[in-house]
């Protein structure tokens, strides 16, 4: 007799909630992992179990998440992204135990977290990709060959992506000092300090194509997300279609995603990136072989469940999407919450959330882990929830992300709100002419200093404080008169 | 009678308030501040206006306001408190954590000499790395965490002379 499925989420935050929701429609039993800061999230009490694997590092422990899936007799692991989910070791590990992971190959995975690997493996299936050197840099990088660089130039992680583990040299002066911290980085973030050079592309836009594929060479399409809102290569806005792009342009670029997926026989969800010049050229960078925190753009657009499509792959049916049966409808957009300063240089902001108001209505989902009185703490990455708006076309889902992101309000810490929402009314991301450089080269609409607003604000500031300080009075007085309140709770 | 003086960003406000009358910067209005709930969720009423307010108290002259998509602070004080608040300013000799975090490195040692603009340790935070500079030139006096400590923000890390 074939096991039940019991899906175990090696992950944490609101990607791990959202594979729970879609685990809970489809029936599935589920088990979360968590650590010890993490014992009151959300994701903890949603699932059906829940194992505590140890101190806050213990995500990316996989002896212990192997050890948590064993005890609960878990028979599948969905790594959702970040921590191990670019993991070919864990992905081993999962299947030695007779697991599934849901995901790649671990050859493929292995391949693809090879920066240098995967453009060779982009550039045999016809892709285009940017000069670059195909060798990892040696350990003393000679200087006169620095001379001899483009400049600027851009110092990626080997073993980097998803943004992290590239660094931006302007001059040859510059390069030795920024390979250092690059390789600390990378050291620091992947244990891997081997560093490659690959040209830049000045005013890109950054585009990426969903893919899925069976695993047998049966490779869909699922449309492009465009990505090029991005501070410190980290990704804010992201939204399906990119707009302006001609249909030629994307023809190609959607053969040129299934080519690769077809030629690496590549088996659940991945995302191909591109980087676009101003010629609308597009070059290959990199495989994310994974779930995106971008998904849900995809999904409003397509009418999909990406999980459930990889859940039902994993569960051994085959895939049933057709090229024919994927329609777009309608534009969606994603906007990153963050637990950034933007007053204070992005710094991280912790803290408790004392208060929270999520947004509704027509057309909008959040994506979220929170609730009122959650420590947020600097142990994890900074994202908070994402906030999608779809609309019938981009000018709607953009009015109505506004409108979504004036009421979520959220107590208790800085977030990057008021930022974003600076972002989608400039003037450009509205027209949708904006590349990976605009936030650093942008005067952003400061929003308008509302005096009238300010009043009001003063008014109820210090009618507050005198509320305050009076029922800081009254308590004493109460006491001095206990035959008033016996009177009044008589009255009840 | 109370007076107050809010200060919300550059800009600052006299509300004074008795049991008949409210006055803005010398103005009369007529207002009233419900609580709507326990959480903090205020209604200023202004005549046919109803302004949605969360009200925080962060410490003792410091207010959490979000009000229609905004989150901002607000400075309220009693002209009591306005004479004995004292401006702190954080002294140039000093490396503060500018954010919570790990300490991941630190470059120097008791009693080094360092240079304006050297990069004394890193902090990492949420996966971020950020190098704490000397803002001005000096002798290391002390070292207040090894690397590996949690810190928070506002600690002093370093200490020059």
């Amino acid at each position: 007799m074939k096991k039940q499925t019991k899906i175990l989420i090696a992950n944490r935050g609101e990607i791990a909630l959202r594979i729970l929701r879609t685990c809970r429609e489809m029936g599935i039993p589920t088990v979360a992992i968590f650590t010890n800061t993490d014992e009151l999230a959300l994701h903890v009490r949603y699932a059906d179990e829940a194992v505590c694997i140890g101190d806050r590092s213990a995500y990316l422990n996989s002896e212990k998440i192997i050890a948590a899936a064993k005890k609960t007799h878990a028979t599948m692991v969905h790594p959702g992204y970040g921590f191990l989910s670019e993991n070919a070791a864990f992905c081993r590990v999962v299947e030695a135990n007779g697991m599934i992971f849901i995901g790649p190959r671990p050859e493929t995975i292995d391949l693809l977290g090879d920066k240098l690997a995967s453009r060779e493996a982009a550039q045999r299936a016809g892709l285009p990709v940017l000069p670059g050197s195909d060798r990892p840099l040696p350990k003393e990088f000679p200087v006169e060959l620095a001379i001899q660089v483009d400049y600027p130039i851009l110092v990626k992680a080997a073993a980097g992506g998803g943004g992290r583990g590239i660094r931006l040299a302007r001059s040859s002066d510059e390069l030795p000092e920024v390979i250092q911290l690059a390789r600390q980085e990378a050291l620091a973030a992947f244990g891997d300090d081997s560093v490659f050079l690959e040209s830049m592309v000045q005013q890109a836009r950054h585009i990426e194509v969903q893919i899925i594929g069976d695993g047998n060479g049966k490779v869909v399409c699922l449309g492009e997300r465009e990505c090029s809102i991005q501070r410190r290569h980290q990704k804010l806005i992201e939204e399906s279609p990119a707009p302006n792009l001609p249909a030629v342009t994307k023809t190609r670029l959607y053969q040129a995603a299934q080519q690769l997926g077809s030629s690496l026989r590549y088996r659940g969800l991945g995302t191909v990136e591109f980087l676009f010049d101003k010629q609308n050229q597009f070059h290959f960078i990199e495989v994310n072989p994974r779930i995106q925190v971008e998904h849900p753009v995809t999904e409003m657009v397509t009418g999909l469940d990406l999980v459930k499509e990889q859940l039902m792959l994993a569960m051994g049916n085959s895939l049933t999407i057709e090229p024919k049966d994927v329609e777009f409808h309608g534009a969606a957009i994603e906007a990153r919450i963050l637990a950034e300063d933007p007053s204070c240089d992005f710094l991280p902001s912790t803290g408790q959330i004392n208060y929270l108001r999520e947004p509704g209505g027509i057309g909008i989902r959040l994506d979220s882990a929170l609730y009122q009185g959650i420590e947020v703490t600097a142990d994890y990455d900074s994202l908070l929830a994402k906030v999608i708006a779809w609309g019938e076309n981009r000018s709607t889902a953009i009015q109505r992300l506004h409108r979504a992101l004036d009421e979520l309000q959220i107590g208790g810490i800085s977030t990057d709100l008021e930022f974003l929402k600076q972002i989608i009314t400039s003037p450009k991301f509205i027209e949708g002419d904006v590349d990976t450089t605009y936030l650093e080269e942008v005067n952003l609409p400061q929003p308008n200093q509302n005096l009238e607003l300010e009043k009001e604000i003063a008014l109820a500031a210090a009618l507050f404080a005198q509320q305050q300080r009076e029922s800081r009075i009254e308590p004493q007085m109460q006491n001095s008169s206990t035959w008033q309140q016996t009177a009044w709770s008589e009255q009840m | 009678m109370s007076l107050y003086y809010i200060t919300i960003g550059k800009n600052e406000y006299t509300v004074n308030l008795d049991s008949n009358s409210i006055l803005i910067d010398g103005k009369p209005v007529s207002a009233d501040l419900q609580t709507v709930n326990k959480l903090g969720l205020h209604v200023l009423k202004r005549g046919k206006k109803a302004i949605e307010l969360y009200l925080n108290s962060m410490d003792a002259e410091n207010l959490e306001v979000l009000v229609e998509g905004q989150r901002l602070l607000a400075r309220v004080e009693t002209p009591q408190r306005r004479i004995y608040r004292q401006e702190t300013k954080q002294s140039n000799s000093e490396i503060v954590a500018p954010m919570p975090g790990i300490l991941a490195n630190v470059f120097v040692k008791v009693g080094f000499d360092v240079e304006e603009g050297q990069t004394l340790a890193v902090l990492e935070s949420m996966k971020m790395q950020m190098q704490l500079r000397s803002a001005v030139a000096g002798k290391v006096k002390s070292i207040f965490f090894t690397p590996g400590d949690q810190i928070e923000k506002g600690e002093e890390i370093i200490c020059l002379e």
